[in-house]
């Protein structure tokens, strides 16, 4: 019963999110929920110029225990594209590991949805390599610590248009 | 000083050992137990979570009173500074694991006690390990824990007792969760917002110590300490010996040193609880993993659970249902990526995340990713698992597989765990019928 509330929630999301596309909606086993948003990704530099991306494919996946128990920052969220994620909180060893910080349990899956796009548009990053609970890749860490232009990526917000902000990207 | 046999996997055991020949039996009555209570005692298997300033107390005093096996989980090392709240000794005991010198104190004082320890967090233990404990006891005040400890002792129908104390007040408490009654409140149940918030603190990024270890030492003094020890001691022999007085509902006893004042109270369960209040069908199967297969629990499970065949979409009476949801102790990884060349590999195994899962073509070692970990096998990958033996999937002996349709979850318990355990329900599976899938 908990698959199909969120479920709808999510749709519910989809529908009023009109950069994000659902790819796949599978309750079978753990809840996973495959979309894409069209939105500027930090990707590896190329001779020291971040390189960005249009858009983003995330790969979430909820567990029924972590309805009370809470989550490994890391085990909500992935990505699948792009491959080169360059993000403080996203671990190059492991493939597409986005790093959330501190959930609590019963977090819901749409939180985890705007956490992900705000993590990644650099809108809410964690810089402090010393915090157990957050980073994952320290260059990128001492990267935008010397380039804060790029931080955010992106002011808009996951219901507006990104040509809105367009001043900021 | 009595040496464990170290078993690996950070695990340490230490054999009763018989009355040396020749001496008297040493081992007296002891008043206000009742009649024959050392065979009762003889017979336990307590399984201790935390053996801190209040559990390793309580370690050794449950040696002190003769119970049969005890197992005492702790994932820490003293710091320079334990010796002031636990008993540990100064200068030489920082940096030891808990688990195992808590082991060596507990054994040395009643060698006729079989002692297992584990210098790992619970939630990584073999359930095994909690499946043939008579009582799980949690010494220590970690909320994540007690969830844990609460979701499993009731789908193991084990009996939960916790001690904890509040330094600062002078208060040693200890609660009661009689979960081998269905209808018993669970340590979740009377959480509220504020406590649910705070279950996020102990997680780390990196895989390999997801779980962070508590950096805030025990300051709370002795004396409250013991007093917990000795409570929840209390507590364990009266859930256990008949004489006591027995009640269904959970407990809470507190009392305060400072002002000698006690509070009782009762939980009531709470039928908005978040956690499952599931109770395990368990089923030991005989054969080891190496000899038996999803295909053949499937099989039970089918004929058990639901006695009509299922059948798979695509039109063969088929034993994989999209209602039955199957799960090993560890996650199922489907697949990993070489981090070396990128590689898709096929995996098809139990993992946690971060493990080592095979070798890829280009010499580097292949590791569960989190995006190809799951909690249960995908439907998908079912059809491919069942014929494969159950040690190729990572199950190892005495390893638990659990099959869950929509209102039963059945765990199978797999072979003869490596130690203690308890197999007198063990029965065989049902022979496969020709020509299912």
């Amino acid at each position: 019963m908990w698959k199909l509330r969120e479920a709808e929630d999510l749709m519910a999301l989809a529908e009023k999110a009109a950069r994000l596309t659902v790819l796949e909606l599978d309750l079978q086993g753990d809840l996973t929920f495959v979309y894409r948003i069209h939105m500027p990704v930090p990707r590896t530099p190329v001779n020291g110029q971040l390189q960005i991306g249009r858009e983003a494919v995330f790969h979430l996946v909820y567990q029924e225990s972590w309805l009370w128990e809470s989550p490994a920052g890391w085990g909500p969220l992935g990505l699948l594209f792009p491959p080169d994620p360059y993000h403080p909180e996203a671990k190059p060893a492991l493939r597409g590991a986005l790093c959330l910080g501190r959930l609590p349990p019963g977090t819901r899956p749409r939180e985890i949805v705007l956490l992900g796009y705000y993590m990644l548009s650099l809108q809410a990053i964690q810089l402090n390599e010393l915090d157990p609970s957050g980073v994952l890749n320290m260059s990128a860490c001492d990267y935008f610590r010397a380039h804060p232009e790029f931080v955010p990526l992106t002011r808009a917000g996951l219901f507006e248009d990104l040509e809105s902000r367009k001043e900021t990207s | 000083m009595g040496s464990g046999h170290d078993l690996g996997k950070n695990c340490c055991l230490w054999q009763a050992e018989p009355q040396p020949a020749g001496t008297s039996d040493d081992f007296v009555p002891l008043k206000g137990l009742g009649p024959a209570p050392a065979d009762i005692l003889r017979s336990l298997v307590v399984v201790v979570i935390g053996l801190g300033a209040v559990g390793a107390r309580l370690f050794v005093q449950l040696a002190r009173l003769g119970i049969g096996t005890l197992v005492g989980i702790d994932p820490d090392d003293y710091g320079p500074e334990s010796w002031q709240t636990q008993p540990a000794r100064r200068w030489t005991d920082a940096g030891a694991s808990k688990a195992r010198r808590q082991g060596e104190i507990a054994h040395d004082a009643n060698p006729g006690t079989t002692v297992l320890t584990f210098h790992a967090f619970a939630q990584d233990v073999p359930l095994w390990v909690f499946r043939a404990a008579d009582v799980v006891v949690a010494a220590g005040d970690n909320l994540e824990l007690m969830v844990w400890a609460g979701v499993s002792a009731a789908a193991l129908g084990k009996p939960l007792l916790q001690g904890a104390v509040f330094g600062e007040q002078w208060l040693a408490l200890v609660r009661k969760y009689p979960l081998e009654h269905p209808a018993a409140a669970c340590p979740a149940c009377a959480l509220g917002t504020r406590e649910w918030s705070l279950l996020r603190e102990r997680h780390g990024c990196d895989p390999q110590t997801a779980r962070v270890q508590g950096i805030e030492p025990t300051r709370t003094l002795p004396p409250v300490c013991s007093l917990a020890a000795s409570l929840l001691a209390g507590e364990l022999l009266r859930a256990v010996l008949p004489a006591a007085s027995q009640g269904t509902d959970a407990e809470e006893l507190d009392y305060c040193l400072l002002t000698h004042r006690i509070w009782q109270t009762k939980y009531a369960r709470n039928w908005q609880c978040r956690c499952p209040h599931e109770r395990w069908r368990q089923i030991d199967v005989a054969g080891p993993p190496s000899e038996t297969t999803l295909e053949m629990l499937l099989m039970d499970a089918t004929y058990d659970i639901k006695p009509r065949p299922l059948v798979a979409p695509n039109g063969p009476t088929s034993l994989v249902s999209p209602t039955v949801q199957i799960r090993g102790e560890t996650p199922f990884a489907s697949f990993t990526i070489c981090s070396h060349c990128g590689m898709e590999v096929a995996v098809r195994r139990f993992a946690k995340v971060g493990d080592s899962v095979g070798q890829c073509g280009c010499g580097e070692t292949l590791r569960a990713i989190p995006m190809a970990t799951r909690s249960v096998i995908p439907s998908h990958e079912i059809r491919h698992c069942l014929g494969i033996p159950l040690s190729e999937l990572g199950v190892p002996a005495g390893g638990a597989i659990g099959v869950a349709t929509e209102d039963l979850s059945t765990y199978y318990f797999i072979g003869q765990p490596p130690l203690v355990c308890d197999f007198r329900k063990s029965r065989p599976l049902p022979v496969k019928p020709a020509g299912v899938v």
